[in-house]
């Protein structure tokens, strides 16, 4: 019985990780396809228009401007 | 009116409760699932917070959050959108936790908390800037937030009046003096976001000969920003930070278990002397900004002891307040205060004096729990008796564990969760690495002195300020007091002291009042009350736990005393289980 019970938990255990294998393949290939088809076309044209997502120059003031006060209540329910 | 205030998800969860403007409890996560630096959402320390105040989550008036986290995701794609095609590992590895979790934020709270009000999110360095001076004693300041990153702001100046908080400008990501700390931590063989303070220990043993390099590396502008030269750096595009250029420059990655060379040493010295100098540049612009007496300072960079300790004496402000929790822990107790002062304009009531703010134990339940698993203890008579009989143990050279009251809020052991030994004899460093602590021998240990007697030992501000009650000072040992205190005056001859006040812990300043009377000197060894790699202790099981896998020879437990020598069953070898 005992004998059992610990080939059912070594089973369960093998199909758990293979489970997990397969899970982090298909997270692989789905987040690949998102990343090329979502991140690349938009990067591709702002590298055309020049446009930059972060500010990577190697000169000059690096200070944004904010005056960042109080703001109505209901701006801060927002998440952004 | 009740505000709970939460951070999560990226350095220490913690939460914070506050009522009428005060705070009734504040934890960090870590101390009640014993994982060092958990940033997993603070159930544990929510559910402490709303135990300590009587109440449940549908009796909160408000929850706040301590980041706009959409405005974090913006960041993210942007990271992603800038340096395609070669962020395609960190996007794999960061996109899950955003889908899994750190979107879905109001859910998690509602449904964890039974919580049906409104949920409120905060700019993180405004969280920051509130967490600082919110609870400071000031009415008006100049504010100053350091970190790695938020959600886009790394750096902010501003000024507050009354209750009313602005952030002037901000310097954005990349561009982080905390992420050049972080980084160097990484090229040292350190954890990031977790040794960065081993760095600052490690500093005095080197000479700054990699100034002109890092000089070369963050540049200062005559307008008080700073820039990085990003191609030193790649963590805004991998899941690493030092770049290829960077390690040519400054030698290959120390391995974790590598020695540690003069190279490495001479790396940290000229790290902490740019990190100095900067921090006083932000402070001296911010200065000629708003000409105010007044600083604040918050953030992950707050928390450089070292260079905090030089902001007075290198700028015109006059006070400075830092809260115990300055890092991203704080910015729980930030966001909770910026909706009862800021947004609902209540009347400021509280400026945060000590940290005791965790979980405490009444002496019927440590009664009960030593009772019921057989612990060999004593109770004292009366404190008198407590303090005197502590003191003598100390001056004997034993190694005293200290669990007294309401555990700290904050990275610090302040008195409630410390180790307690003899400052004065030489030799106690080492043993108290032998028995506990085996750490690195570089790293020094810390002073706790009576506020009162600070001026006899340390040449430090007048008077002294407030962040000193949380350990966030480092100031000099005055030359001829250096042999009297050999065990916590680093080699550079500084100490990074905790001055104590007899209202904050009453025992613990009667403690060091009596080994002055055997001493002749007020000041012990503070460290804290942990075995290496796990957090500080939170409960009395933890505590006696720890005693027992160390060397800690007594455990001071509220009135009671329990020997490790009288408990030689529970005894175990904590170093093997170590997971530093
Ligand atoms: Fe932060």
């Amino acid at each position: 019985m005992n004998e059992l019970k610990k080939f059912f938990r070594g089973f369960k255990q093998g199909f758990r990780n293979f489970s997990n294998v397969i899970a982090d393949i298909i997270n692989f290939i789905f987040l690949l396809v998102v990343y090329i088809l979502g991140i690349g076309p938009v990067s591709l044209i702002g590298k055309l228009f020049r446009k930059h997502f972060l500010d990577l120059k190697k000169g000059g003031s690096s200070w944004v401007h904010r005056n960042l006060k109080k703001k109505p209540i209901e701006d801060y329910y927002r998440s952004f | 009116m009740r505000i709970l205030g939460i951070s999560c998800y990226y350095h220490d969860a913690a939460a914070c409760l506050i009522e009428d403007g005060r705070i009734i409890a504040a934890a960090e996560e870590e101390r009640f699932t014993r994982i060092k630096h958990d940033t997993s959402f603070p159930i544990n320390a929510i559910n402490y917070c709303l135990k300590e105040a009587g109440i449940k989550g549908e009796d909160l008036d408000y929850v706040g959050f301590y980041e706009k986290p959409l405005l974090k995701f913006e960041r993210l794609l942007s990271q992603h959108l800038e340096m395609f095609p070669e962020s395609y590992w960190a996007f794999y590895k960061a996109l899950p936790s955003w889908i899994n979790e750190k979107l879905r934020v109001p859910g998690t709270i509602r449904t964890k908390l039974d919580y049906k009000g409104e949920i409120l999110f905060i700019e993180h360095h405004m969280a920051h800037a509130a967490s600082s001076y919110l609870v400071s004693p000031f009415k008006e300041s100049a504010i100053l937030t350091v970190d790695g990153i938020g959600e886009w702001a790394t750096t902010t100046m501003g000024h507050a009046k009354g209750n009313d908080i602005t952030i002037v400008k901000e310097i954005h990501f990349p561009h982080s003096l905390g992420l050049l700390y972080s980084t160097v931590t990484a090229h040292l063989g350190f954890k990031v976001n977790d040794h960065e303070y081993k760095v600052m220990g490690l500093a005095p043993y080197g000479r700054p000969t990699y100034y002109d390099k890092f000089k070369k590396i963050i540049k200062m502008n005559d307008d008080g920003s700073y820039r990085l030269d990003m191609s030193y750096f790649v963590y805004h595009y991998k899941l690493t930070m030092p770049s290829r250029k960077f390690i040519k420059e400054f030698g290959p990655i120390r391995k974790r278990y590598d020695e540690i060379k003069q190279r490495h040493k001479d790396i940290a010295a000229s790290l902490q002397k740019i990190t100095e100098e900067y921090m006083i540049n932000l402070a001296n612009h911010l200065y000629s900004m708003t000409k105010m007496d007044n600083i604040c300072i918050a953030g992950g960079v707050a928390l450089n002891s070292v260079a905090n300790g030089k902001i007075l004496r290198n700028t015109k402000f006059k006070n400075i307040y830092i809260q115990a929790a300055a890092g991203d822990a704080g910015t729980s107790l930030g966001v909770a205060f910026y909706i009862y002062n800021t947004i609902l304009n209540k009347k400021r009531v509280y400026a945060m004096d000590n940290a005791y703010h965790g979980p405490g134990f009444s002496s019927d339940y440590i009664r009960n729990y030593l009772k019921k698993n057989n612990i060999k203890h004593k109770e004292f008579k009366s404190d008198n008796e407590l303090v005197k009989e502590t003191a003598k143990l100390i001056y004997d050279n034993n190694v005293i564990g200290w669990f007294q009251g309401r555990m700290e809020w904050g990275p610090r052991a302040l008195g409630a969760r410390s180790i307690l030994s003899n400052a004065c004899n030489p030799e106690m460093r080492d043993i108290l690495n032998l028995k506990v602590k085996h750490r690195e021998l570089f790293r020094p240990f810390a002073p706790v002195v009576p506020a009162e007697d600070v001026f006899d030992y340390f040449d430090s501000d007048n008077p002294i300020p407030m962040p000193a009650d949380f350990m966030l000072m480092v100031y000099p040992v005055k030359e001829d007091k250096r042999k009297l205190i050999p065990a916590v005056t680093h080699v550079d001859g500084s100490g990074r002291l905790q001055t104590i006040r007899k209202a904050q812990n009453p025992r613990y300043y009667q403690v060091i009042k009596e080994f002055e009377k055997l001493s002749g000197v007020p000041i012990l060894i503070n460290t804290s009350f942990n075995i290496r790699g796990e957090p500080i202790v939170c409960t009395p099981e933890n505590a006696y736990r720890c005693m027992m896998g160390t060397g800690i020879d007594y455990l001071v437990m509220d009135r009671f005393l329990v020997a490790r020598n009288d408990n030689p069953r529970d005894t175990w070898d904590s170093e093997k289980y170590a997971k530093d």
